[in-house]
């Protein structure tokens, strides 16, 4: 049976896209609320933002998880970079805690063999209701499917989610199925 | 850690389900989505017959389905329950059977 679990960390994740950003809600690392692509059109930064406020009214999380930017390695272009912060921002002026993770980490918590590509196939297969928003293989020619951001955002969640456990990556997982 | 779940799951379950707010709206048998719209963004509440139709159509229990509602409706039971049962041990002329019951509602164990 279906269960909402009644004391677990809402945390909404957020992983900006060419036309606006992906975004993924948990309750706790085994329950997945919302999930999808917010496409935005005109100011995208100002429009962006009053999206995420919708989101975060909407679902009430506990905390607002992003990519670090600042990390060392980080590829992240400007107009990314400068929404994560300005969406860091209105998240503090709305009393929500920020957790901003480097993608090192989301690659640690998937095995650092991990791609991009193999961390949607590892959601899909422990969240079966993401599975039809898995691109197929991306080829050398073409261009990256906008889908595989719902999974971009849903690893940083799950990455945060891992940071401090002392379990092997199978473990972790194994505990995610139903 | 959140002490509250959300007012409702519709929005949930209906895309675990794959559905779209057109295809819940027939299953259900009204005209456009926007009643669906409406039900997940809490701007309307929908009726006993509707709760149980949404009930057989994602397969969850409604308790599940708008679990804060039902958080918030039990808290509110409980403290009612509460209440009763200090006025009834204060009635001696009320029977133990029915003051337990009373007591098992305030304190939230199942039967």
């Amino acid at each position: 049976m279906t269960r909402h679990p009644k004391t677990a960390q809402r945390v909404l994740a957020v992983d900006p896209t060419t036309r606006g950003f992906a975004f993924a809600i948990f309750e706790g690392p085994r329950s997945l609320v919302g999930w999808g692509l917010k496409h935005v059109s005109g100011d995208r930064e100002k429009q962006g933002i009053l999206m995420l406020a919708r989101l975060l009214a909407q679902y009430e999380p506990d905390l607002l998880v992003m990519e670090d930017c600042k990390a060392r390695g980080n590829r992240r272009r400007e107009r990314a970079r400068r929404f994560i912060d300005i969406a860091a921002d209105f998240a503090v002026k709305q009393k929500i805690p920020v957790r901003r993770i480097a993608r090192k980490r989301v690659l640690q918590a998937f095995g650092e063999e991990a791609t991009k590509q193999k961390i949607a196939e590892t959601l899909a297969a422990h969240f079966p209701e993401l599975q039809t928003h898995l691109p197929k293989v991306r080829k050398a020619w073409m261009s990256e499917d906008e889908r595989i951001n719902i999974f971009d955002a849903a690893g940083l969640a799950i990455a945060y989610f891992r940071q401090g456990r002392r379990v092997s990556q199978d473990q972790f997982f194994a505990r995610l199925s139903p | 850690m959140s002490t509250r779940r959300l007012q409702n799951y519709l929005r949930t379950h209906r895309k675990r389900a794959g559905l779209s707010q057109k295809e819940t709206a027939f299953l259900l048998g009204v005209k456009s989505g926007t009643k669906i719209s409406r039900y997940e963004n809490l701007a309307r509440i929908p009726d006993l017959a509707t709760v149980f139709a949404l009930e057989a159509i994602y397969r969850v229990p409604a308790r599940e389905l708008f679990a804060g509602m039902f958080d918030d409706v039990q808290r509110a039971v409980r403290a009612r329950a509460r209440l009763l049962a200090k006025r009834m041990s204060k009635n001696s002329s009320d029977s133990t059977n029915k003051l337990d019951s009373v007591k098992a509602v305030a304190s939230g164990k199942e039967s």
